[in-house]
C-alpha cells in the first residue's frame, strides 16, 4: 500500500503548476475557503491497484482567472467564464501527474481519471478535505483561496 | 506551403492553449483541425491529410495511447508525425509510445517554445526528405 504523498510536496507542486501554468503566484495559507461561498471543485482518481482521488477546490474568482490566464485572455469575460470549469479540470489533470508519479513512481503507467467539476457546496467540501492525510489551502497575490487534497478513494 | 495541424484533446482549454502556441509559431499553418478524442481523430484522419498531430492521453471515449496504437496499426505512424503532450509523466507511457514512432513526448505545464522548437524540426524534417 502506498502512503499519501506528503503535504509539503502537494503544496510545492501545485505552487509550481500555477506559476508554470497560468501565471498565478500562491503560498500555503491556513486560510479556509471563504465561508458562504460555494466553490468550483474538480475531482478524479488516480489507480494503480489501489485507489486515490485528487481534489482542488478553488473561489469562483480563482477559477475565472485562471482560465483567464490560460485562454489569454484579459479579466472576467464571459468567455473566461464559461471556460473556468474547464481550466479547473485541466489543472487538476496536469497536478494528477505529478502526483501519479509521487505516489507510484516512474516506471508503471498509473490510470488517471477524467476530471469531473462542478459547484459543490462549501461545507461539504470542507467535511471532506478535512478527511485527507495530505491537503494544503493556498492563497493568491489576489487573495483567493483554494484548497487542494489528496484523498483513499472511499474516504469521501 | 500551408500545413495542416491536428490538436486532439478533451479539454477546451487545452486544446485552445495548443492552437495558439502553434498560431504563434510563424509557421504557415493554413488550418488547425480538431478532436475531443482519439476516436473523432481516427475519423478525421482517415478523410484529410494531416501533416503533424498535437494529442492529449486522457481522453474519454479512445485515449491518446490507444489512437496511437491504432495509428500505427493503421501505417499513419509512418506519414504522420504525432506530439504527444500529457499530464502523464511515467516513463514507461513515455518509452511505449516513443516506441510506436511518435515523434515527441511533451509533458504539461509545455511552454509555447517548445512547441515551436518541435513542430520547427518536423518541419525540416518533412522539407529534406521531400514531403514538404
Amino acid at each position: 500500500m502506498v502512503s499519501a504523498p506528503s503535504s509539503n510536496a502537494l503544496s510545492r507542486a501545485v505552487i509550481t503548476l500555477l506559476a508554470d501554468a497560468a501565471f498565478v503566484f500562491a503560498e500555503p495559507t491556513t486560510a479556509p475557503l471563504p465561508a458562504g461561498e460555494n466553490p468550483l471543485v474538480a475531482r478524479l482518481t488516480l489507480e494503480l491497484g489501489e485507489s486515490w482521488e485528487l481534489c482542488v477546490c478553488v473561489q469562483d474568482k480563482l477559477g475565472l482567472m485562471l482560465a483567464a490566464n490560460l485562454l489569454g485572455t484579459e479579466g472576467e469575460t464571459g468567455e473566461a467564464q464559461a471556460a473556468a470549469a474547464d481550466a479547473v479540470g485541466e489543472l487538476a489533470n496536469i497536478l494528477a501527474g505529478a502526483l501519479a508519479v509521487e505516489l507510484f513512481g516512474k516506471n508503471v503507467i498509473c490510470k488517471i481519471g477524467i476530471p469531473t467539476v462542478a459547484v459543490e457546496s462549501g461545507s461539504a467540501v470542507g467535511e471532506c478535505l478535512g478527511k485527507s492525510p495530505c491537503r494544503v489551502n493556498l492563497e493568491t497575490e489576489e487573495r483567493y483561496v483554494m484548497a487542494v487534497a489528496v484523498l483513499a478513494k472511499g474516504a469521501r | 506551403m500551408s500545413y495542416r495541424i491536428l490538436v486532439v484533446d478533451d479539454s477546451p482549454v487545452s486544446r485552445r492553449m495548443v492552437c495558439r502556441a502553434v498560431a504563434m509559431s510563424g509557421f504557415d499553418v493554413g488550418e488547425i483541425l480538431k478532436a475531443s478524442n482519439g476516436q473523432e481523430a481516427l475519423d478525421l484522419l482517415g478523410k484529410s491529410w494531416v501533416d503533424i498531430v498535437l494529442a492529449d492521453i486522457n481522453m474519454p471515449v479512445m485515449n491518446g495511447a490507444e489512437m496511437v496504437r491504432e495509428m500505427a496499426k493503421r501505417d499513419f505512424m509512418q506519414v504522420t508525425p504525432v506530439i504527444i503532450i500529457s499530464s502523464e509523466r511515467s516513463e514507461k507511457r513515455m518509452d511505449e509510445m516513443l516506441g510506436l514512432g511518435v515523434h515527441t513526448y511533451l509533458g504539461k505545464p509545455f511552454r509555447p517554445e517548445q512547441i515551436k522548437q518541435v513542430v520547427g524540426e518536423i518541419l525540416r524534417e518533412r522539407k529534406e526528405a521531400g514531403r514538404g
